[in-house]
């Protein structure tokens, strides 16, 4: 392995990191004696050109580069997916122009920039050594963002909770992973899948399988792994929410979906034609069910937006887990579609909500009440935000669920248990429906009482990026091919 | 082919007006009108071209998702003709009806432009996945229509009605999908699925999801009780399009999709959704007999009516099948009617729709046209020769006797009831105690009946007239398309 390859291959991750450190220095150096507001939009403008210029390596470097035995293994899926990761992180560093919770700004920007990193490097590679380090500098940069509004003790809570749980998790995960090693020898998901399909296989590899889940599980916060979630949405500063719902939830989905179809494919769920399925599908369609069950049976009462969030977002990962669980090609693009779209309609919602606190500072559903009538295109963009992650079509949630259970019953035809568990999706999609029209009713339907004079307008940059949002959501829907297509040329040619 | 431009002209129309200031009333108003009235004609001339040329028709066929072959694919036969007539119908006389609304004026027009446009859609569409994308379109303003601009219960209504709606919705998805996996199929296209064999086990499961979720939004009893309270709590051209046009969607899904995607089942579950379809007939009669509330009465007639429907649907013949479409036509004009009569001409009058208290005002002194139209919409409801109504009972009750001779009779006597709940509705709302006993008049004035009022109900009143006295003008429509689908059905192996 020569340096120059490296340094080619984690090219994009390396601009991320030089200006994580450049936004530090600077914001000691030049910008200290500035005010606030002009710190802020330099680490923004800053840490924006960065994550497009780490685009751009993304787009001009090499599209398929395996090095030291897959530790790092680039190829068009991963670098798909780092594009989508960027682009959510970017919209989601503009949230912090709004954000007056800290004097630090450039902590946190550099931060948000060091999580992506993170969360870029987890997807592009297929060994778990590096899958564990890349997770854990995400983890570690989240948790100190969640805990960065020093002033809440909302957010430090949160900031603990997310810690406690999160480092459990992240235990319970090393723990799997120490066994899986010790049944194979192997730490890469490749030649680990080689051994499990030349050795029987023994219950050691199932302790690791499902501890590994178990970790897995806390990430992408689905039952029972959820309890630090909407304590996390409700305290955290809103660009620290909107990066662990968004980028961080893409992050997670698809390393768990590399992990389910490259390593435990021998253990009987990919490519399996016929109708039978592992024991340890079953352990993930229950999880599935579960998150399901207690995410949107929860949310229904819920009367912070933050927390129905929260709990939607459980609901939410309990769909997008029938997309590991078919096991194959089209499972793959399926959750991947979804899980883009629900993360940009998160991002939306979050930025949304950002500009509501700032003006009246908790955010129960009723203080949402007349938003149709103050700002109707915020309004409007939340109303396709939320009827999208009900799944009403013609927006990209409604294609997103449609493909996902769509995959599902295809990955295994007649199969009771998906037929059962694509079931239970719609019933609780019908259930989701409610406390989605909730919010939209707070927001259309009920008359604000007294009309507040609006203190300061919401800053133009972020309605502008919130109504790009909601536009690519509803392009998404009308046209799933302009996601679809790449996707679908990406998967086959990564090898999937 | 012109039908397809109904629905976007809908869409456009609906996005102009949400566009308009909302100040600029008149604008909104004639910019609302000219695109239902645009919709109207061009459904006329589509059904005059199919009448000619003859169908089905090929309309637009476009791959949309080619990775999962969905297409975006339209095209039209007879019924189709002729559901999309009745929606320009409904949408035209709802927007007359409306010519009262002030608040937030654009988004209403808005809501319920685009949800005209779903309902062509989902009249229109060949591929399984873009008629289930136009139904789900048409349930979001259904909400925000009945939640904004309703009266009784509006929010409770409005839910009611949206979770019911898609509940129904999310059965028919899941049958949807599960015929397409077991037909291993590589696209959505309704005649593709149609002609895949199906086993006979499969159908027995499928065929009752996909049927019953579509049977909710029809008004299947035990599943209607949105209907009633939706009905009641929504505006008066919500009341007249969720009774008129919606309401059928469901039963064209039943027909269009369950019925024709699963034919070897049909025959098993006919028995048990025909008895389903008599109870509702029977007993929505039954209960609109001794309702209170007018509106009310109207809400649980539709009920009644729609067993109507789904009960030709159950009889598997060309007579009952035809009866069952010419009904939905019949009673999506009939129903617009009523809940134009009752909302509008009355309640927003008197603000009373309570039958104890508007016996006591004399309506049919204050508002000769409105009890006149009540009484002749009435009639029609009855299913009096001379109206669309009594064709299309006729032909369902000829068409189901040869099956279900006990049902039949049981629906007579929802007829018999029908009659009886209509005219005491007209007697206690119009000529009431101040007519019969000459007790004081608590009010003495209304406003006066406004031209676009009389414009809705002349229209929607001559569109039953024509349909009752010239029948052959729609059934040269249906009964082929009827027959082309029952040849279909022979095919597959069933019926």
């Amino acid at each position: 392995m020569s340096y120059a390859a490296l340094f080619e291959a984690v090219c994009p991750e390396f601009v991320l990191v030089l200006a994580g450190l450049i936004i530090l220095a600077a914001d000691v150096a030049i910008l200290k004696t500035h005010t606030e507001e002009v710190r802020r939009r330099s680490v923004v403008l800053l840490g924006l050109a960065s994550l497009v210029l780490s685009g751009l390596c993304v787009v001009m470097g090499p599209q398929a580069q395996r090095l030291a035995n897959g530790i790092l293994a680039i190829d068009p899926l991963s670098q798909w997916i780092k594009g989508g990761l960027l682009g959510l992180s970017g919209f989601t560093l503009l949230l912090f122009l709004d954000a007056r919770f800290t004097r630090y700004v450039g902590e946190f920007a550099a931060l948000l920039l060091f999580a992506t990193v993170g969360l870029m490097l987890l997807v592009s590679s297929e060994d778990f050594l590096l899958i564990f380090v890349a997770l854990e500098l995400t983890s570690l940069s989240l948790y100190t963002m969640v805990g960065f509004d020093r002033a809440s003790r909302a957010s430090a809570e949160a900031a603990l909770k997310y810690f406690m749980f999160g480092g459990v998790s992240s235990a319970l995960l090393l723990f799997g992973l120490s066994f899986l090693y010790g049944a194979t020898g192997q730490t890469g998901l490749r030649p680990i899948a080689s051994v499990l399909t030349q050795v029987k296989i023994e219950p050691i590899v199932y302790l690791g399988l499902v501890l590994t889940l178990a970790g897995l599980g806390f990430k992408i916060a689905a039952a029972p792994f959820h309890f630090w979630a909407p304590d996390a949405y409700y305290g955290a500063p809103v660009p620290a929410a909107a990066l662990i719902a968004a980028s961080s939830k893409v992050g997670a989905f698809a390393v768990l979906a590399k992990i389910s179809l490259l390593a435990f494919a021998p253990l009987g769920l990919a490519g399996t034609s016929h109708a039978a399925m592992p024991a340890w599908a079953w352990l993930l369609a229950a999880v599935a069910a579960g998150s399901m069950i207690w995410g949107n049976l929860a949310a229904l009462v819920q009367r912070n937006l933050r927390r129905l969030l929260a709990f939607s977002a459980i609901g939410q990962s309990g769909y997008a887990l029938l997309g590991p669980l078919s096991g194959h090609e089209a499972g793959l693009s399926s959750m991947l579609f979804f899980v883009v779209v629900y993360a940009t309609s998160l991002v939306g919602t979050f930025a949304i909500i950002g500009l509501q606190e700032s003006r009246s500072g908790t955010l129960d559903l009723a203080s949402l009440s007349g938003l149709g009538r103050r700002n109707p295109l915020l309004a409007f963009s939340l109303l396709v935000f939320m009827l999208s992650l009900a799944g009403i079509p013609p927006l990209g949630g409604f294609f997103g669920k449609f493909y996902i259970f769509l995959a599902a019953l295809r990955s295994h035809p007649g199969n009771p248990l998906m037929v059962g568990l694509v079931a239970l999706a719609l019933a609780m999609t019908a259930v989701s429906l409610y406390y989605y029209l909730l919010v939209l009713k707070q927001v259309w339907v009920t008359e604000e009482t007294p009309v507040q004079p609006s203190g300061d307008r919401p800053s133009p940059v972020i309605c502008v990026a919130v109504v790009t949002l909601a536009l690519f959501v509803a392009l998404t829907g009308l046209v799933p091919h302009v996601l679809l297509g790449p996707l679908h040329n990406v998967i086959a040619r990564s090898g999937f | 082919m012109t039908l397809a431009y109904t629905i976007y002209l809908s869409f456009l129309g609906s996005l102009v007006v949400l566009l308009m200031p909302p100040h600029r009333v008149a604008w909104i108003r004639c910019t609302a009108l000219a695109a239902a009235t645009g919709g109207l004609a061009l459904a006329l001339m589509g059904c005059a071209s199919l009448a000619r040329q003859g169908f089905p028709v090929e309309i637009v066929n476009v791959a949309w998702v080619p990775v999962l072959g969905i297409s975006y694919h339209l095209s039209a036969d007879g019924v189709s003709g002729v559901l999309v007539l009745l929606t320009g119908i409904a949408a035209v006389a709802g927007v007359l009806f409306s010519w009262n609304v002030e608040r937030r004026l654009n988004q209403f027009f808005a809501l319920y432009l685009s949800l005209i446009g779903g309902v062509y859609g989902v009249f229109l569409s060949a591929d399984l996945f873009l008629i289930f994308v136009f139904y789900e379109i048409a349930i979001i303003p259904k909400y925000f229509l009945i939640a904004i601009w309703g009266s009784t219960r509006r929010e409770y209504g409005a839910m009611k009605l949206a979770l019911y709606s898609f509940v129904g919705s999310a059965m028919v998805l899941l049958g949807l999908l599960a015929a397409y996996v077991e037909a291993g199929a590589d696209s959505f296209d309704l005649s593709k699925l149609a002609s895949h064999p199906y086993p006979v086990s499969f159908q027995r499961w499928v065929y009752p999801l996909v049927f019953l979720g579509f049977g909710i939004l029809a008004g299947l009893w035990p599943f209607h009780t949105w209907a009633p309270t939706g009905h009641v709590a929504a505006p008066t051209a919500a009341s007249m399009l969720l009774a008129g046009v919606v309401m059928k969607l469901g039963a064209y899904g039943c027909w269009r999709v369950a019925m024709t995607l699963f034919p070897s089942a049909v025959r098993n579950y006919a028995a048990l959704f025909a008895g389903m379809a008599t109870m509702g007939i029977v007993y929505g009669a039954l209960v609109a007999l001794v309702q209170k509330d007018f509106k009310f009465v109207i809400g649980y007639s539709s009920v009644s009516h729609m067993g109507f429907v789904l009960l030709g649907l159950m009889s598997l013949n060309t007579v009952g099948l035809s009866g069952s479409i010419f009904q939905m036509f019949s009673h999506g004009v009939i129903a617009g009617l009523l809940f134009g009569v009752v909302g509008r001409m009355v309640y927003d009058r008197t603000h009373q729709r309570d039958l104890e208290i508007l016996q006591s005002m004399d309506l049919h002194r204050l508002l000769p046209f409105a009890a006149t139209t009540f009484a002749l919409a009435g009639f029609a409801s009855m299913g009096l020769p001379g109206f669309s109504g009594f064709v299309a009972e006729l032909q369902i009750l000829i068409g189901a006797w040869r099956s279900y001779p006990v049902l039949v009779l049981l629906s007579g006597l929802g007829i018999l009831v029908g009659a009886a709940y209509s005219l005491r509705a007209l007697q206690k709302a119009f000529y009431g105690k101040a007519w019969v006993a000459g007790v004081p008049h608590t009010v003495h004035t209304l406003p006066p009946m406004t031209w676009p009022e009389r414009a809705g109900a002349l229209l929607l009143l001559a569109s039953t007239v024509v349909a009752g006295l010239f029948p052959g003008l729609l059934l040269q429509l249906i009964e082929p398309a009827i027959a082309v689908w029952l040849a279909g059905q022979g095919q597959g192996g069933g019926l």
